[in-house]
């Protein structure tokens, strides 16, 4: 068993979330490894230790405060439904249909025409628009055909500022989706967000989960287009794991240009 | 556990029943008090960011996906909402008072031997304290919240493994940090008494 | 249901499933079909079932993950989804890069003048669920080609890890992938959305569905495309190390190129995208390969 298989089922023991058979594996793993053994037993003081921190209660306040909300919500309720709500409820039920494409179409368009202007009105209703687009991404992107997911990842990075929970959904997208060319889409729109320690440092993450050679291609295109030294490690790790081929001299050649850079 | 019943209550929500907001802030307020007490270590703050968690269960959720997890979503919300806040305050200037939470922590028991445990404790609190704040979280929601190594891989979207491994390290850098107190404090007390 | 089965050397199982869905959705009539076989020599074997559609007048979805072999979808005008599973060599051993390597890995034992008497069973399964047609295998030591003829209207998930992918004449929304193996596409109607590491992806279309994106991604091989005059499309390209060919008309944009200055010389480089829009542009479609050449061809 290697250190780290010891150590996930080590972090499992100590969360109770092991199994029987893989104690047994742990217990075999220990004694043949009295040095984890001892390791272990004083780490297991400091997880123990987190059990006595206590936190504090919140002050009545909070619950007012929620209460207050909820009732001002309430009081809308008998206002037909936000517009948005109407909006993206239609697109979801009758997505089959086609309908919303051309919904977007005409909002894509649209999205177009106030960015010369300046007038307060339009500027409010591109404020609008941006919020529709980004909802209308996050729904776009769970949806389960690939081409659908492929346009939602797209539309992420015409956005014109980057909200984390966009950022979020395409890194999520990056590392779990199921198609590698809307991974490798999901990855294009992070790079336009390269401002973002959030992405440099997921793209740094990234190379640790990815596996396939088209992703990892990729991500190391962009760590040299952000020029992200603090990437040079996880690089290096990823280039001493595969024996030879494209992927190892790419990763050599990127490690290179980023330290040069 | 209220997994299912959170899920349907959530779906209800979506589709516009804002009421049963009310049951699901019952069972997630205290919680998510305490995520953000231990990011922040303010309960003024963490009591509003409890506040915007729910604002935004409301504007958000045509996202919540029919399959999808209620407690990884709402704490994945809760991330975002810490997120936006410390972007927006950047640092802690300084430390509200603590007073009128401390008054609300349980009873410490005066024996002596755990006033050494309170001393280790305290070591562990500032340990805590000096982490950077995605292990924070990371820590918070595992050790804190107690939730499963899968809901939180979910949550920074690694794998279950990655999860496991990290969480070790920053035990581990914990460890050597508290320990690392306790011996300040040992050479100073040694060099007190050379003097 | 009609079941063909001809089987010699093989031990089959057939278990057909009423299931009662609760929701108040119709009966559904799940058939699944499994064939194992423990035979002295599992390298050669031949076998076909035809699967019938619950909805034979709607399209349907094939889901097909293989590991070892080839693949082959044509379309044909039944209303079965017929499905040939054979042994059989490997259209060309050569198309299969990569393989060698797994080969020899299962090989750690010198073996030499010795005779194979038994072997792992082929598991290979189909099933059908609403006009959903499944076929699995986990066949890592033997190599399984499958051929299958469906109707015209059909969307195709389909992906392979060590094998060549042929289609002809399906109408749908595909996505297609072979890791270590070619894929090639003639008549296709719809969308694709196809990578590969190691193969080419030629493919041909005899129309497009509007406003779908497209995506082609390989790092070895080629990206050979071709579509009908009628197109309208932004083209997204991207090579390393190879060329971008087309007879489109076509509006080139390098909007962001990353200029590099050498001397007193700007040189730009080759490493980035090339946007080109044909007939004032569409649905983004994306061709990434790292050491071929992308074509896009008129038809």
């Amino acid at each position: 068993m290697t250190e780290e298989e010891i150590i996930a089922l080590w972090q499992e023991q100590v969360a109770g979330e092991i199994t029987d058979e893989d104690q047994e594996k742990l217990n075999q793993a220990l004694e043949a490894h009295p040095e984890y053994a001892v390791e272990l037993q004083n780490l297991k003081k400091t997880w123990n230790l987190f059990q006595e921190i206590e936190t504090p209660e919140p002050s009545p306040r909070m619950d007012e405060k929620f209460e207050d909300f909820l009732s001002s919500q309430r009081a809308k309720r008998p206002v037909p439904p936000h517009f948005w709500d109407a909006l993206i409820a239609a697109i979801q039920g009758g997505w089959r249909v086609g309908i919303s494409s051309l919904i977007i179409g005409v909002l894509v368009g649209w999205w177009f025409i106030p960015a010369e202007n300046e007038s307060s009105d339009l500027q409010y209703l591109s404020e609008e628009v941006a919020e529709l687009k980004e909802m209308m991404m996050l729904t776009l992107i769970q949806q389960p055909q690939a081409q659908e997911r492929i346009k939602a990842v797209n539309m992420a990075g015409e956005l014109p500022k980057a909200d984390i929970d966009v950022i979020n959904a395409l890194i999520t997208t990056l590392n779990q989706d199921k198609n590698l060319n809307v991974r490798l889409a999901a990855l294009e729109s992070l790079i336009k967000y390269d401002e973002s320690p959030k992405v440099r440092s997921a793209l740094i993450d990234a190379l640790e989960i990815q596996e396939s050679p088209l992703i990892l291609v990729a991500i190391a295109d962009a760590l040299v287009q952000f020029q992200e030294k603090g990437s040079i490690e996880a690089l290096e790790k990823k280039r001493d794991e595969i024996s030879s081929g494209i992927l190892k001299d790419k990763l050599a050649s990127t490690i290179q240009k980023i330290r040069q850079s | 556990m209220h997994l299912l019943e959170d899920h349907s209550l959530m779906l209800k929500i979506r589709q516009g029943d804002v009421e049963k907001l009310d049951l699901l802030y019952r069972r997630y307020s205290r919680r998510l008090f305490g995520f953000f007490f231990r990011m922040t270590n303010e309960g003024a703050t963490s009591e509003d960011l409890v506040q915007n968690v729910f604002v935004r269960i409301l504007k958000y959720k045509h996202t919540y996906k029919d399959d999808g997890d209620f407690e990884v979503w709402i704490f994945q919300l809760a991330r975002n909402v810490f997120k936006d806040h410390y972007r927006k305050n950047k640092r802690y200037a300084f430390r509200e008072s603590m007073e009128p939470y401390e008054q609300n922590l349980g009873v410490v028991s005066n024996k002596q031997q755990e006033l050494e445990r309170q001393e280790e404790l305290e070591n562990l609190k500032n340990a805590l304290d000096k982490l950077s704040e995605e292990k924070r979280e990371l820590i918070t929601l595992v050790r804190y919240e107690k939730m499963k190594y899968s809901a939180v891989a979910q949550i920074f979207g690694v794998s279950e493994s990655a999860i496991k491994v990290r969480v070790h390290r920053i035990i581990k850098e914990l460890r050597a940090c508290y320990l690392g107190m306790d011996a300040e404090s040992d050479l100073m007390s040694k060099s007190l008494k050379k003097e | 249901m009609t079941l063909l089965y001809s089987s010699q050397a093989l031990v089959r199982s057939i278990k057909i499933q009423l299931k009662d869905i609760m929701n108040n959705f119709k009966i559904l009539l799940i058939g699944t079909f499994l064939f194992c076989a423990v035979s002295l020599n599992a390298q050669e074997f031949s076998e076909q079932i035809a699967v019938p559609l619950s909805n034979p007048k709607e399209p349907g979805t094939l889901k097909v993950n293989l590991i070892k072999g080839d693949i082959k979808i044509s379309a044909y005008k039944g209303n079965e989804v017929i499905i040939n599973a054979s042994s059989g060599d490997f259209s060309s051993r050569d198309e299969c890069r990569g393989c060698e390597k797994f080969d020899q890995k299962d090989k750690k034992v010198n073996t030499t003048g010795m005779k194979k008497i038994s072997s792992n069973p082929i598991e290979l399964s189909a099933s059908e669920n609403n006009n959903v047609v499944q076929i699995n295998s986990n066949s890592w030591s033997t190599r399984i080609n499958l051929e299958v003829k469906l109707p015209q209207n059909f969307d195709l998930e389909v992906s392979a890890i060590h094998g060549r992918l042929e289609i002809t004449g399906v109408n749908g929304t595909h996505e297609v992938s072979s890791t270590n193996g070619d894929i090639l596409i003639t008549d296709l109607g719809g969308a694709l959305i196809s990578n590969t590491v190691n193969g080419d992806i030629i493919a041909t279309f005899s129309s497009v569905a509007a406003d779908q994106p497209m995506s082609f991604v390989t790092l070895k091989g080629d990206l050979d495309v071709t579509y009908p005059a009628s197109l309208k499309a932004t083209a997204k390209m991207r090579t390393e190390r190879g060329e971008i060919f087309t007879d489109f008309d076509m509006n080139v944009d390098r909007s962001r190129p990353e200029v590099k200055t050498e001397g007193n010389e700007y040189k730009v480089s080759v490493n980035t995208w090339v946007y080109g829009s044909i007939a004032g542009g569409g649905p983004e479609y994306t061709f990434k390969t790292m050491q071929g050449d992308i074509v896009l061809r008129k038809k």
